[in-house]
């Protein structure tokens, strides 16, 4: 994928991840749900996962711009306005540039920096939420009713992130 | 060659431009997130006009095409139980005329009564307006859904919400097409819900607090003086939340289990929830009708 930028690519890396973010409502909406946290839960972060793979390919001041803006859609929208989202997104644009920084990744490599991604995103909105007493969610029941199915549910659905990266013709001439 | 330099040196300087506008705006949203996060502001009106826009784009566009051709498929697998249905639903038909013609009686008493007594309204008195589940929270934390009833429809903040089983939430928002509902299920509720308990002949008041995790049941704080709940006591809406809030009588749960308090703690109940938060997608709201 060629990495010349200009605002039409940044804006085509926008809507790929605001339809990944769709795709995520979707299949949330019609999974099994619980808000009596007593079953399994499973949050689809296929829009998390597309704009780790797509925030390498944008340079410079951009990169962050992109990290901020996505970070914001998907607090105001998804996630009630809680907006650790932004710096969360901010701090993965951060790492993938910083410390995880291959042009290309094979699809094990993305798979697995897809899922610890998740991983710590989960992780660090469950210790918020725990911090400012909006839940008293049990660290085991966290654990494996909503942390362990959401990453095998996602695992299986990196796969289908990294093909459809692979074959998105976003780049402009 | 010094008119292409020119363009050049202009294409650079609007290049930087347009880049330090991009740093600007990236500082600005990074601040307003630690400021957000520190004073735990909600969400403004801006926001949630935005949310609730992409919300019903989403769900008319999606999520509603979708669960129109999931519905013809379930229906058709349910053709086959109609025979069975269709025998059951004519034994009760039988008692469906008796409990009818009961009614009316009861309804003309009732009425009389009003008149009697120049009541124009009883807070027992309300009409159901059916709705659709459009969004949920994705992440799951908040306990909010969103329905496609707003402010055109006469829904007001502080009105109860149902669903076959029993009371599900109350609107904590309003906008024009939309509104929020939050669950009864929320561990850290913005509202405390006023709630009467039949326990044999004996009527007790109480608050709903929270839902709690680990018993999954209502923490509710009796202020009648109680000495003790039936198990099993059944579990209603006050009617006493105020002028246009939720109606007196709407199934909450059962006791399950009562602590008597004494001098220095109050004396607290858990709750049984009766409704099913599994399944959430046809709901309704319930309003008062005196609720002006």
């Amino acid at each position: 994928m060629k990495t010349r930028m200009t605002d039409s690519y940044l804006f085509k890396c926008f809507v790929a991840v605001f339809v990944c973010f769709i795709v995520d409502s979707t299949m949330s909406y019609f999974l099994p749900f619980n808000y009596t946290k007593t079953g399994i839960t499973i949050v689809p972060c296929i829009g998390l996962m597309m704009f780790t793979m797509l925030v390498k390919t944008i340079e410079g001041a951009e990169r962050y711009f992109f990290a901020a803006i996505c970070g914001v859609y998907y607090s105001i929208v998804y996630s009630n306005s809680l907006a650790i989202y932004i710096l969360i997104y901010l701090l993965i644009a951060f790492v993938r540039s910083y410390i995880f920084k291959l042009d290309s990744l094979s699809l094990l490599e993305s798979s697995m920096f897809c899922i610890v991604t998740i991983l710590a995103q989960e992780v660090v909105i469950y210790w918020l939420m725990w911090i400012t007493n909006m839940t008293r969610y049990p660290i085991l029941s966290f654990l494996t009713m909503r942390v362990l199915p959401t990453l095998l549910v996602n695992l299986v659905l990196s796969f289908l992130v990294y093909w459809v990266y692979n074959n998105m013709k976003i780049e402009v001439e | 060659m010094k008119i292409r330099g020119d363009i050049l040196y202009k294409d650079h300087k609007s290049g930087k431009k347009h880049n330090k506008r991009i740093i600007w705006v990236t500082i600005v949203l990074v601040l307003f997130s630690i400021i957000t996060l520190l004073t735990s502001r909600s969400a403004s009106s801006i926001e949630i006009i935005f949310k609730d826009t992409v919300a019903n784009i989403e769900y008319y566009l999606i999520k509603a095409p979708i669960q129109y051709v999931g519905n013809l498929f379930h229906e058709y697998t349910e053709m086959k139980d109609v025979y069975e249905e269709n025998e059951k639903l004519k034994k009760m038909l039988e008692t469906f005329t008796r409990e009818s013609a009961n009614n009316e009686i009861l309804t003309s008493e009732l009425n009389d009564l009003k008149e009697l007594t120049e009541i124009d309204y009883l807070p027992t008195d309300y009409n159901v307006k059916y709705t659709k589940v459009i969004t949920r929270d994705a992440e799951s934390w908040n306990n909010e859904v969103t329905i496609d009833l707003g402010s055109h429809d006469d829904i007001k903040e502080g009105m109860a919400v149902i669903s076959a089983q029993g009371m599900i939430g109350t609107i904590t928002n309003v906008n024009e097409l939309s509104s929020t509902v939050s669950l009864l299920s929320s561990e850290n509720p913005k509202n405390q819900l006023p709630v009467m308990i039949l326990s044999g002949d004996q009527e007790y008041y109480g608050l709903l607090n929270r839902y709690d995790l680990a018993s999954k049941s209502y923490r509710i704080t009796l202020l009648s003086d109680v000495e003790m709940l039936e198990k099993d006591a059944k579990v209603f809406t006050s009617g006493y939340g105020g002028v246009g809030k939720s109606p007196r009588g709407i199934l909450i749960g059962t006791v399950n289990d009562f602590t008597l308090g004494d001098g220095t703690t109050e004396s607290v109940c858990s709750v049984k929830p009766s409704a099913d938060f599994n399944s959430l997608n046809y709901i309704a709201v319930v309003q008062r009708v005196n609720g002006e």
